[in-house]
């Protein structure tokens, strides 16, 4: 069975639920945050395995929400996939400068794609994301 | 002796003169000495004649002898008589003549004086127009005559000028043929011409045929064998003079002085000119233009933006460490590299980097120069051309971050649509599941809809094109409508709005649904940006010939960085962010677009953390209202 979290941070509630439902529906343990804020509680307490993180997001950006993220001792190792609408390039080289495994365009993804690359990253990353349910037909 | 004494007895002056290899001795000296001669030979013998005959008193054998020496010393008498009348008429004569030729001396060297001083007059004017009246002025003055003219030739179109004039009135500036009127011939000939009357020239040119010029005197003015022009100096009719050929030699030594002062001022000004037309041209090119020495490390700037600095009084580099003192740190070896490498390599100079603009700031600069070498190939100077390219800079980051957020509030709302159809197509078995994802589907349609209509509304406002349709407005109403369609939000964070208006207010000719759009997001805003348990008023009312709207809440307010560029396009307040990230930064500029449209204007007052005023006012009639 397959036992992986998934930490989403979204700040528009309709693509935080989108995600949410797919990549339930795929086997995954979905948490939430609203903001970076949450997030990094999120992050700190929930023990995710691979973390989808937005851009532009109120209070704290992506940019300094992934900072304290690769700062924290007990964060510092869990994959961060930046998720966001904005492909501004200095942002995915300050992105993948400060650690982040992936950067994926929402506009360009479907659901079924996002989690076949959510697959793909914790795979890359040494785990093992067990057997994931086929998305359905 | 007696050959030259005879010679000098009976040939006049001073013929002999010539043949004679030793200074031969004046008419008047020459008379003299045989007047000498003759008297003392007269002397001699009457004094011989009247010694014999008082030593032989009576008549006797020697009587002969004493005839004989008296006749002859009669003759020589008779002789020195004559030489003396000769020597006295000659040595008057030859005063009354030197007087003449001193008088003459004295006349022509007057005129030379002149014509060094006009000369000299016109050697220092450097200014093509200033030195014609003074040529003009000189000539006419050196003959003491009525007018003058000057016909420049016109190499291009082989004419003449008339370039300046004085006495007669010519038309100045117009053209005359080279193969007609006296100008014309002095031009062919380039030999000075008098005339005793112009008027009975042949084929004089149709422009001045009919100038009241009598006599005149015309010679060409030139310069190194090359015609320059014509003079002309001339009296009027009804007057007598006459030019003669002193006049004549005068006016032609005078006019090629002349010539060759037209010759340098027409350099001067063909110099004058092509550097205005550089000054110009790096003007209107560039903000700065600097000419750079580098052997001496001296700069020379000039152009609008530097005058601006001089203005300012704004510290401006003399040698290059000081201009490397101004560029920016981080581009300092950049820039240095370029310029080394343009010297020595001759590799274009062009670069963008940022230079101090002495109050603190840094502006961006794009600067291109190119070296000027010597005949080794050594650069000895730099000319460079600057401009501020800092407005642009900002506007093309503007564009660039137009373009991202834009591209991001567009994408979101489209990938919540498109994600939420993937799910109700993945639920076609749970209808009631696949409904909330077609529901959530069309908010997010809604939004993206709300979010292009802004985008139009304000290209078509900015634009101008937008159908507006004016007709009176019942401001107080219209609010309340809003209002009301807000409710369920207002209600939603337990806020206290009030809207506050008199019962019968003016109606200002607007079109309603473009205020309605106004009032609707000033109201949004107001609500959006209040915290829970907040107020918002509207207040309304009429005055200064027009109608104030009012909303006051208390908010988080407008950071003072922020209040200046509240209405402009795209732009969103910092502390907005930390609210939310769905507003456009089209809300309040639609507002400004929108109210200024109809002659309003809108502002607003803030403190942060203790909340906001907007105000737009709307006039009643036509017009502006403060």
């Amino acid at each position: 069975m397959i036992n992986a979290r998934i930490l989403v941070i979204e700040d528009d509630k309709f693509l935080r639920r989108a995600c949410e439902v797919s990549l339930g529906k795929r086997g995954f343990t979905v948490l939430t945050a609203v903001d970076g804020e949450e997030g990094i509680r999120q992050a700190l307490s929930g023990s995710p395995d691979l973390i989808l993180l937005d851009m532009l997001m109120p209070r704290l950006t992506g940019i300094e929400t992934l900072e304290v993220l690769k700062r924290e001792e007990k964060t510092r190792h869990i994959p961060v996939v930046i998720l966001s609408n904005s492909s501004i390039e200095a942002d995915v080289q300050r992105a993948k400068a400060l650690g982040a495994v992936g950067y994926l365009v929402k506009a360009s993804l479907s659901l079924r794609e996002l989690g076949d690359r959510v697959i793909g990253f914790l795979e890359q990353a040494g785990m093992d994301p067990g057997t994931p349910q086929d998305p359905p037909r | 002796m007696a050959v030259p004494l005879l010679r000098a007895l009976f040939r006049s002056d001073s013929a002999s003169a010539g043949a004679s290899p030793e200074p031969s001795p004046s008419p008047v000296e020459a008379l003299c000495r045989v007047f000498c001669v003759l008297a003392v030979g007269a002397l001699l013998f009457l004094t011989v004649s009247a010694g014999l005959c008082a030593l032989m008193p009576g008549p006797g054998g020697r009587g002969g002898l004493v005839l004989t020496f008296g006749l002859i010393g009669l003759l020589l008498l008779a002789g020195a008589v004559y030489s003396g009348v000769r020597m006295v008429r000659q040595a008057l004569s030859d005063s009354r003549r030197n007087s003449e030729c001193l008088l003459e001396a004295k006349q022509r060297a007057l005129e030379l004086a002149a014509l060094y001083d006009t000369s000299h007059d016109v050697s220092v004017q450097h200014e093509l127009s200033t030195l014609l009246q003074t040529i003009l002025e000189r000539a006419k003055n050196l003959l003491s005559a009525a007018g003058c003219a000057i016909f420049l030739y016109d190499s291009e179109q082989n004419d003449f000028q008339i370039a300046a004039e004085v006495g007669v009135g010519m038309p100045v500036g117009s053209h005359l043929p080279m193969d007609r009127g006296p100008a014309g011939h002095v031009a062919r000939t380039r030999e000075p011409l008098i005339l005793k009357d112009y008027r009975t020239w042949p084929d004089r040119s149709r422009d001045i045929s009919k100038l009241p010029i009598k006599s005149t005197v015309l010679v060409p003015m030139m310069r190194g064998g090359e015609l320059v022009g014509v003079l002309g100096v001339h009296e009027l009719v009804g007057t007598s003079r006459e030019f003669n050929e002193a006049d004549a030699r005068l006016l032609s030594l005078f006019a090629d002085n002349a010539a060759s002062a037209v010759r340098v001022a027409r350099l001067l000004e063909a110099v004058r000119d092509s550097e205005e037309r550089f000054r110009i041209a790096a003007r209107c090119a560039s903000d700065i233009v600097y000419d750079w020495d580098l052997a001496a490390d001296s700069v020379v700037f000039f152009g609008a933006r530097y005058d601006q600095l001089r203005a300012e009084n704004q510290p401006v580099a003399r040698t290059r460490q000081e201009f490397w003192d101004t560029v920016h740190p981080d581009d300092l070896q950049r820039v240095r590299r370029a310029f080394h490498s343009h010297l020595e390599a001759g590799t274009l100079f062009s670069e963008e980097y940022r230079i101090s603009d002495g109050k603190g700031a840094y502006l961006i600069v794009s600067d291109r120069a190119m070296a000027i070498r010597n005949q080794k190939g050594k650069a000895v100077r730099l000319i460079g051309a600057v401009t501020d390219i800092t407005e642009r800079k900002r506007a093309e980051q503007m564009k660039t971050d137009f373009v991202s957020f834009v591209t991001h509030q567009l994408r979101t709302p489209l990938s919540g649509v498109k994600w939420m159809l993937e799910l109700a197509m993945e639920t076609l078995d749970n209808p009631e599941e696949m409904q909330s994802f077609v529901r959530d589907a069309r908010i997010s349609t809604d939004r993206l809809i709300g979010l292009v209509n802004d985008l139009l509304d304000v290209s078509r406002l900015e634009r101008g094109s937008i159908k507006v349709a004016r007709r009176p407005v019942d401001l107080a109403g219209l609010t309340r409508e809003v209002v009301a369609e807000l409710d369920p939000l207002v209600k939603d964070k337990r806020q206290r709005f009030s809207v506050l208006a008199p019962e019968r207010l003016p109606e200002p000719r607007v079109d309603p649904q473009l205020i309605r759009q106004a009032v609707l997001n000033l109201i949004a805003n107001a609500v959006k940006y209040t915290p829970e348990e907040g107020e918002v008023r509207v207040r309304i009312e009429a005055g200064d010939g027009g109608l104030r709207w009012e909303i006051r809440d208390t908010g988080i307010g407008i950071p003072p960085a922020d209040m200046r560029k509240l209405f402009e396009k795209f732009y969103r307040a910092g502390n907005v962010l930390a609210v939310e990230t769905e507003g456009t930064g089209l809300g309040l500029y639609l507002v400004r677009l929108i109210v200024e449209r109809f002659g309003g204007r809108v502002w607003c007052e803030s403190e942060e953390g203790v909340g906001s005023t907007f105000v737009f006012t709307l006039p009643l009639e036509n017009g502006e209202v403060r």
